[in-house]
């Protein structure tokens, strides 16, 4: 389970109507407050690929002009208790 | 704490984050401070500064158990605002990638095999102490500011040479030599405070919205409050910036030269220059006769006058620009235009596009020339702003002198009194610091890559904090060919295994970012503290701690040369009984904070430039502060935004507006300088018809040694590539993700094909990025260098396409 917070900026046209409707049809994201153009929002994931490519379909989405990351849980194995480490990845060059 | 109590906490101090950042309302980036921790949080919160690029964002760090688990944007810290980009997001993980170097390893029968830190040290001692003058740092624009201190005064104290250079060679040091003969001294005059105020911002081949990505959200959240701003990207290639930008005007390598010189063309041919800001504040200046055919002329020029200025950008008319640099005439008169106006505040905005660059110097001043031509200078919004790439390039490399020409606080090996002065705080004889330049990054290679007997006078190198095997330019010449050398020895300081540590003789794996104590200064002079908050894992130690056990182990072995000319070792410290603390110890480093002990040492040094920092104490307290810092009579220390201006530097004299107070002319102005427009040294033929220009992506921090190991970004951006334009692959039948090599005069690789990507060149130029160490384009790019910065040009060289089968 991964879990971000982002600032999502919406255009100014009506584009930005049917991309707030669609956030808040995605059970995965939690609208928050909105001030003008910008809008709080919390992602929760199953994983943080799953979380990164939903931030990359948020920027793709016609009427988001913009997304800004304020807050992430970086390791959310550890709320179930398992070794982050697995998780990680080797380089090409590991003196072993 | 059950896991669904944990999980609605994170989410709840999640959607806090983001709502304070999106309540932001008055101004750009003028946002609430909120408290986004809900009380009870299980978690303990620390400052840093992010650990990628020159921004300087701050980051609040959460460890739980010893382990780095979460990470937020610092609402409290006034460059980023609680927000942060993608790497921001991920740096925490960045510390635990499985194959950490743990253990010291020594080469030995051609194979690297386990040592102890005890036999690591004795084995750097003596190798130096064998051949000091043979011996040589390289350090980077990541090293903190301590460990850079201390490296330099190792090396400049300690061994009586300045054979010492670093990664900012490669990254700011035609930045350096711009402001330097400009303003007679490095130092950015502006701050980021110029970003929330400009009308226009000029992008002069930055990419910075994947460069310095939340600076550019910095910019484009004011379009989103209604506030006009024209952005202008002047680039050779379509990228993330050019989507947000008014104008893309796409130029000719060595175009951005004839641009910026039809600039001041247009202004003094219209006469609508700021006739009283030059008249009171500027001198013109030109490169001197050059002596002889081997040697350039001197850097800080000879005078001319405001006539012979002008007959000198006679030449460079709209149509002669376009010429030049393929931007069409009109457009040159609508950027001509722009300077001319009073009523627009105007920020040109670069980074390495201008740096590397065979004519960086150049191109820096004729930047700086027309914002002080127009008068768009030292007013919120009017600033001519280079941004730095790495974390530290400013506050480590250039302000704490870790290159080879330098002394910490901007004083400079070849002036003499410098060297006085530096002797002075050093508590060293006269004569001690020597007065021979020591040797820039390019050419320490290459004499370390030479074989001993044939000139090659460089028989050991000691990397910190950089990978050298992955960045320098031209790579078989300036650093493989160390492999047939055995009288070479590579000593490479490291969090993970590298491309440089792949040719290594003894490997020393060293602690990062929040696994010991830092402090970094970013590109808007602003100095930074953390503390360090994990362990390292294993046998993993600090860089500074590496240099001051080596340094002991020297005097141990009889190195006079690490006493100071009371008897008294260079790194002395002693705890707050006054006893002597055994720093080169490692279970007795964090006895004391050696970090404040080298800061406040170093600090002395500021002083001379008027580079003023503030004791260790008030960075602990601060989210950085923007030097000079200077004690107000109540005791309390104000930071400064503007330099040379008076409203704001407390330097300036009195009564005045403006006063260059370190000006080469030494009448308080600073310098305009004609430098006309030069060819690159390669350029495509027949043979290899394409442009090459390298660079980063957004999600991976150079040379990927962090970022690749971080599986989010890793599998964002998987591998290196090379963008075409659409119409140079139809015409050679290339498809896209298709393989091809990617080849020079120096060497080839293949990549995969990538056609309307995330940039798109123009017609007849590619580009690949350098983060793959897998895919090593620095095999392929060109060593030529700016004759004053010594820094090499990775953006422009000639290579060929070839499809493959």
């Amino acid at each position: 389970m991964s879990i971000s917070g982002l600032v999502v900026t919406v255009s100014d046209d009506g584009a930005a109507a049917a991309a707030l409707s669609m956030l808040a049809a995605d059970p995965r994201i939690t609208l928050g407050e909105r001030f003008g153009r910008r809008v709080a929002v919390v992602v929760q994931t199953p994983s943080a690929d799953s979380d990164r490519l939903l931030w990359e379909q948020l920027r793709d989405t016609p009427g988001i002009t913009h997304v800004d990351v304020t807050y992430v849980h970086l390791d959310s194995d550890v709320i179930a208790g398992a070794d982050p480490n697995n998780s990680q990845e080797d380089g090409p060059h590991a003196h072993r | 704490m059950l896991i669904v109590d944990r999980r609605a906490f994170v989410k709840t101090a999640a959607m806090a984050a983001a709502t304070a950042a999106a309540a932001g309302s008055a101004r750009a980036f003028s946002l609430p401070m909120l408290e986004v921790q809900p009380e009870g949080s299980p978690l303990r919160w620390d400052k840093a500064p992010c650990r990628f690029c020159g921004t300087g964002c701050h980051v609040m760090v959460g460890t739980e158990n010893g382990r780095v688990v979460a990470v937020q944007g610092d609402q409290k810290a006034e460059v980023n605002k609680g927000l942060l980009c993608v790497k921001g997001y991920h740096v925490g993980l960045a510390l635990y990638g499985k194959d950490r170097l743990t253990t010291p390893m020594l080469r030995k029968d051609g194979r690297l095999v386990p040592i102890s830190w005890d036999e690591a040290i004795e084995t750097v001692a003596k190798r130096i102490m064998a051949n000091p003058s043979g011996f040589s740092f390289y350090g980077s624009g990541q090293w903190t500011i301590p460990e850079g201190y201390a490296a330099n005064k190792f090396v400049k104290a300690g061994l009586g040479t300045n054979l010492i250079d670093a990664n900012p060679r490669l990254c700011m040091s035609s930045a350096v030599t711009g402001f330097l003969s400009t303003f007679g001294v490095d130092e950015p005059p502006g701050v980021y405070d110029d970003i929330d105020d400009c009308d226009v911002a000029i992008m002069w081949g930055n990419n910075m919205a994947e460069m310095h990505p939340v600076l550019f959200s910095r910019l484009v959240d004011r379009r989103t409050r209604g506030e006009k701003v024209v952005i202008i990207d002047l680039t050779t290639r379509r990228t993330r910036t050019s989507d947000l930008a008014d104008h893309v005007l796409f130029f000719k390598p060595h175009g951005d030269l004839a641009i910026a010189n039809g600039i001041a063309h247009q202004m003094v041919k219209s006469g609508q220059y700021d006739r009283e800001f030059v008249a009171n504040h500027c001198n013109f200046r030109k490169l001197g006769p050059r002596p002889d055919e081997k040697t350039q002329p001197d850097m800080l020029g000879v005078p001319m006058t405001f006539e012979e200025f002008a007959a000198a950008i006679e030449p460079y008319t709209p149509e002669k620009v376009e010429e030049l640099s393929g931007v069409p005439a009109d457009k040159v008169r609508m950027l001509g235009d722009l300077f001319c106006r009073r009523d627009l505040r105007i920020n040109s905005f670069w980074c390495m596009g201008f740096n590397q660059h065979t004519r960086g110097t150049a191109i820096n001043c004729i930047v700086h020339g027309i914002h002080l031509m127009s008068g768009h200078f030292g007013k919120p919004g009017d600033a001519a702003t280079s941004l730095t790439g790495q974390p530290s390039a400013c506050g480590t490399a250039r302000e704490v002198g870790t290159l080879c020409h330098l002394l910490p606080g901007g004083l400079t090996i070849a002036n003499p009194e410098h060297r006085r002065l530096a002797e002075g705080h050093w508590n060293l004889a006269e004569g001690r610091i020597s007065g021979k330049v020591g040797y820039h990054a390019v050419e320490l290679f290459k004499r370390f890559n030479t074989p001993t007997d044939q000139g090659g006078d460089i028989t050991t190198i000691w990397v910190q904090v950089t990978n050298p095997g992955q960045t320098l330019p031209n790579l078989e010449r300036n650093f493989l060919r160390k492999k047939g050398l055995a009288d070479k020895f590579l000593i490479v300081s490291d969090v993970y295994p590298t491309a440089t540590t792949e040719l290594a003789d003894l490997i020393l794996p060293s602690a990062m970012w929040v696994e010991k104590n830092g402090m970094y200064g970013n590109s808007e002079r602003r100095t930074q503290q953390w503390f360090k908050m994990v362990q390292p894992p294993g046998g993993a130690r600090d860089d500074c701690w590496q240099t001051i056990a080596v340094s002991h182990k020297m005097m141990e072995l009889g190195a006079e040369g690490m006493k100071d000319k009371s008897g008294q070792w260079l790194f002395h410290t002693t705890d707050r009984a006054g006893k002597e603390a055994p720093i080169w110890q490692w279970e007795h480093y964090y006895d004391v904070n050696v970090d404040e002990r080298l800061f406040n040492e170093y600090r002395a040094f500021s002083r001379h430039k008027h580079k003023d920092l503030a004791p260790y104490e008030e960075y602990v307290k601060a989210r950085g502060l923007r030097w000079p810092v200077v004690e107000q009579p109540d005791g309390s220390w104000r930071e400064t935004r503007w330099r040379f201006s008076g409203f704001d530097d407390p330097y300036v004299a009195k009564g005045k507006d403006f006063q260059f107070y370190h000006s080469v002319s030494k009448d308080d102005r600073a310098l305009i300088w004609f430098r006309p427009h030069e060819f690159p040294p390669e350029v495509p033929d027949t043979e290899y018809p394409f442009w090459l220009c390298t660079g980063r992506v957004l999600e991976h921090w150079h040379t990927g040694t962090m970022t690749r190991r971080i599986p989010q970004l890793h599998r964002a951006m998987p591998r290196a590539y090379v963008e075409m334009n659409r119409d140079d692959a139809a015409r050679l039948g290339i498809r896209n993700s298709e393989v091809v090599t990617v080849k020079s005069r120096r060497g080839a690789i293949d990549l995969p094909v990538w056609i309307g990507g995330r940039g798109d060149p123009v017609p007849g130029a590619v580009f690949v990025p350098f983060f793959d160490e897998t895919k090593l384009i620095n095999m392929v790019t060109l060593d030529e260098y700016d004759p004053y910065s010594k820094q090499p040009d990775y953006k422009k060289c000639a290579v060929a396409i070839v499809r493959k089968g």
